[in-house]
C-alpha cells in the first residue's frame, strides 16, 4: 500500500472529512444528552438506523424525497423523546451504571423492533443529486459526500443559533453546566432531559438519512456508528460541543487514512485503538483542560 | 453467632448464605437432570454450566467490582480459541491448553486493566467494549490463525489424564462440578478481607480511598478474575462444541453475559448461576412460544426485543436481579413472621 499518489491521498482526506460531519453530528448528540440526563445513550446508534429505515419506507411509498426525510429526521427525535419519558426518566436518579445498562437494553430493544419491522434486508434512499462524482485534483468526490458535508455544516449552524440566539437553547445550555442552579433559575430540568433527548436523536436522524444513499440501511447498522459517535465525542472531551465536532472530524480523517494507509480490514479497530491510546494519554479529552470528572 | 457477624459486614447480603440445605437440594435435583431426562436437555444444561462460570465472573465484576464492563464475550473468545488454536492445530492436550489459556487471558486483562480500571464509569465501560470489538476483528482478520469468519473445526473433546469425556452425561458431571466449584471459590473470595475490601469500593471509593484502600488495585484484581473465569468458561466450551467460530465472541455475547448477570441479581455469587437458568429457560420458552403465535422468520427478532426488554424493565424495577428480589422478599417475610409470633 505504498504507492499511494497525491489524489489517492487527498481522496482518503476528503471521504475522511465527509465521514467525519456524519461522527460529528453523532457525537454533540452524545454530548447534549450526556450533560443534561448524565448518561452516555448507547442507543444513539439506534436513532441513526431508525431514521434510516423510515426515510428509505417513507420514499418507497412515493414522497418527496426532502419530505420523506424530514418526517424520519423528525421520527427519530419523537422515538428519542419516547424513549426518555418511558425508560430514562424513571431511573433518572439511579447510579451510572443502571442508566448505562438501561440505555443498552433500549438499544438492543430498538434494533429487535426493527427487525420485526422491516426484516434484516438492507434499505436505501437515491442519491439526493443524481451525477458523476466531482474531481478535485485529480481526487473523486462523490455528490452524496459533499451533501453530508453540506448539511452536517448547515446542522452544526442552526444547532449553534439554537443554542445561542433562542431562549430554550441558553436554558439547555445552562442545564447541561449546571442542573441544580438552573433549577433555582426556574429552568425544568426534567423538561430539558427531554428535550436534549429528542435534540440528539433528531441530528443521529439527520446522519440516518444521509448516510443510507451511501451505506444502506439495516437493523444491525446502528452499534458500529453509534459506538464511532462516542469515541468521536470522548476525543472532544464529552462537555463540550466544538469539542464534538472536532473530535468527530479527527477521527473521519484519521480512520479513513489508517483504511487506505495501513489495513482496511482492520478499518473499525483504528477507533479503538485511537480510543484507548487517547484514554492512557488524555482522558479528559483532546479539548478538555480539567478532568471533567462527575463524583 | 459468628455467622450473624458475618452477615452484618456485608454491604450485599448473599442470597443463600446460610440455607445450605436449599443448596443441597438444589445441587440433588442438578445431580438428577441427566439421569431423567433426555439428551438435549443435558446438552442444554452442559452448556448452562459453561455459561454460569463466565457468567459468574460478570457478577463478581459488576456486582461487587460495582463497573460495567462489555468484553467478557471477548475474554471467553480468548480463551476458547487458545484451547482450539493449541489443541486442533498444534496437538496441545487440552488441559494444558486450558491453563495457558488463562495465562494468556489473565495477562491480557491485566494489561488492560493497568490502562482502563482507573477510568470513570461510562469510559471504562466503552473501553472495554472497543476492546471486544477488536479482538473479534482479530478473530476474524487473523485467517491463517483462526480460521477468519469460517472458524476453527476439529477441536478434540476435553480430556483429563487419559480420562475423555465421550458422553453428555459425562460432560455434564464435568462441567457443573467445575462450575460449582469456582462459585464456591468466588464465594469465599468475596466474604474474604480481599472481598469486603473490593464491596467496601463499590460502595463508596473516596470513603475506602480515605481508610488508605489503593481503589484501583482491588478492581483490577477483580477484573482479571472475572476474565480468568471467563477464560476457562470459552476452553471448556470450545472443546464441547468442538468448533467455534468469530461472531459467537461478539458484542451480542457480551451483552448477554451482562443481561445474565443483571437478571440473576449482582448482590451474590449465586447471580450469574440463577441468571444463566432463567435466561436460557427463557430463550427455549420463547423458541417455543414464538412460532405459534407468529412466523416462523420473526421470532430471532421478538427474542432481541425481549432481552432488550427485560434488560430496561430489570434495571428500572428490580435492579437487584431476581436473587435480590427474592432475598428481599424473603427477609420482609421473616420480619413479618417475627412480628407475629411476638
Amino acid at each position: 500500500m505504498s504507492g499511494l499518489s497525491f489524489p489517492d491521498l487527498l481522496q482518503l482526506l476528503f471521504s475522511g472529512i465527509a465521514v467525519g460531519g456524519i461522527y460529528a453530528l453523532i457525537s454533540v448528540g452524545f454530548v447534549t444528552i450526556y450533560n443534561v440526563n448524565g448518561v452516555i445513550n448507547f442507543a444513539q446508534g439506534e436513532f441513526v438506523m431508525v431514521a434510516g429505515m423510515i426515510g428509505a419506507t417513507l420514499a418507497t411509498t412515493g414522497l418527496p424525497l426532502w419530505l420523506a426525510c424530514l418526517l424520519a429526521v423528525g421520527a427519530a427525535g419523537l422515538v428519542g423523546a419516547v424513549v426518555q419519558r418511558v425508560a430514562l426518566h424513571p431511573a433518572r436518579y439511579s447510579s451510572e451504571v443502571v442508566l448505562i445498562i438501561i440505555t443498552i437494553g433500549l438499544s438492543i430493544m430498538l434494533r429487535g423492533i426493527a427487525l420485526f419491522i422491516w426484516g434484516s434486508n438492507p434499505r436505501t434512499l437515491p442519491a439526493f443529486f443524481e451525477g458523476e462524482p466531482f474531481t478535485v485534483l485529480g481526487a473523486a468526490v462523490p455528490r452524496q459526500d459533499i451533501v453530508v458535508v453540506i448539511i452536517a455544516v448547515l446542522s452544526m449552524l442552526l444547532l449553534y443559533l439554537f443554542f445561542e440566539r433562542t431562549y430554550m437553547g441558553t436554558a439547555l445550555r445552562a442545564c447541561m453546566i449546571n442542573k441544580e442552579v438552573s433549577r433555582l433559575m426556574g429552568i425544568s430540568p426534567e423538561k430539558m432531559a427531554l428535550l436534549s433527548l429528542a435534540l440528539g436523536a433528531s441530528l443521529a436522524g439527520v446522519v440516518g438519512v444521509v448516510v443510507t444513499p451511501i451505506s444502506l440501511a439495516t437493523p444491525e447498522m446502528g452499534l458500529m456508528i453509534g459506538l464511532k459517535g462516542f469515541v468521536a465525542a470522548t476525543l472532544g472531551g464529552l462537555t463540550s460541543i466544538p469539542g464534538a465536532v472536532l473530535g468527530g472530524l479527527l477521527l473521519g480523517v484519521l480512520e479513513s487514512l489508517g483504511a487506505g494507509l495501513i489495513s482496511s480490514g482492520y478499518k473499525d479497530a483504528i477507533a479503538f485503538f485511537l480510543l484507548i491510546l487517547l484514554l492512557v494519554l488524555r482522558p479528559q479529552g483532546i479539548l478538555g483542560g480539567r478532568s471533567a470528572k462527575r463524583v | 453467632m459468628e455467622k450473624q457477624l458475618e452477615t452484618n459486614v456485608h454491604a450485599n447480603k448473599p442470597v443463600f448464605p446460610q440455607r445450605w440445605h436449599v443448596l443441597m437440594a438444589l445441587g440433588l435435583l442438578l445431580f438428577a437432570v441427566p439421569l431423567s431426562t433426555g439428551s438435549y436437555i443435558t446438552s442444554l444444561f452442559v452448556l448452562m454450566g459453561i455459561y454460569v462460570i463466565a457468567a459468574t465472573g460478570m457478577t463478581l465484576i459488576m456486582g461487587y467490582g460495582g463497573i460495567v464492563t462489555l468484553c467478557q464475550a471477548a475474554f471467553w473468545g480468548m480463551g476458547a480459541y487458545t484451547s482450539g488454536i493449541l489443541t486442533a492445530t498444534y496437538g496441545f492436550p487440552p488441559i494444558v491448553a486450558l491453563l495457558i489459556g488463562i495465562v494468556l487471558t489473565g495477562g491480557v486483562a491485566a494489561l488492560l486493566g493497568l490502562i482502563t480500571i482507573n477510568l470513570h464509569g461510562h469510559l471504562l465501560s466503552l473501553a472495554t467494549l472497543g476492546f471486544g470489538i477488536v479482538v473479534n476483528i482479530f478473530l476474524l482478520e487473523e485467517t491463517e490463525l483462526t480460521g477468519g469468519p469460517s472458524g476453527l473445526v476439529g477441536i478434540p473433546s476435553f480430556d483429563l489424564f487419559g480420562l475423555g469425556l465421550s458422553s453428555e452425561t459425562g460432560w455434564f458431571y464435568f462441567v457443573w462440578a467445575v462450575a460449582l466449584a469456582l462459585i464456591l471459590l468466588v464465594r469465599n473470595l468475596v466474604s474474604s478481607a480481599w472481598g469486603r475490601t473490593l464491596q467496601a469500593v463499590h460502595a463508596s471509593s473516596a470513603a475506602a480511598e480515605a481508610m488508605g484502600v489503593h481503589v484501583g488495585r482491588y478492581r483490577w484484581q477483580a477484573f482479571i478474575i472475572s476474565a480468568v473465569l471467563g477464560s476457562i468458561s470459552g476452553s471448556l466450551y470450545a472443546h464441547y462444541m468442538t468448533f467455534i467460530s468469530p461472531e459467537l465472541f461478539g458484542f451480542e455475547q457480551s451483552i448477554k453475559y451482562v443481561l445474565m448477570a443483571v437478571v440473576g441479581g449482582l448482590a451474590s455469587v449465586w447471580g450469574g448461576l440463577v441468571g444463566v437458568i432463567v435466561v436460557t429457560v427463557l430463550i427455549e420458552l420463547l423458541r417455543e412460544v414464538i412460532p405459534l403465535l407468529l412466523s416462523e422468520s420473526s421470532a430471532g427478532a421478538m427474542e432481541t426485543i425481549f432481552f432488550g426488554g427485560l434488560l430496561v424493565v430489570m434495571m428500572i424495577f428490580m435492579p437487584q436481579g431476581i436473587s435480590g428480589g427474592l432475598s428481599k422478599l424473603w427477609s420482609k417475610l421473616r420480619q413479618h413472621d417475627g412480628r407475629k409470633a411476638t
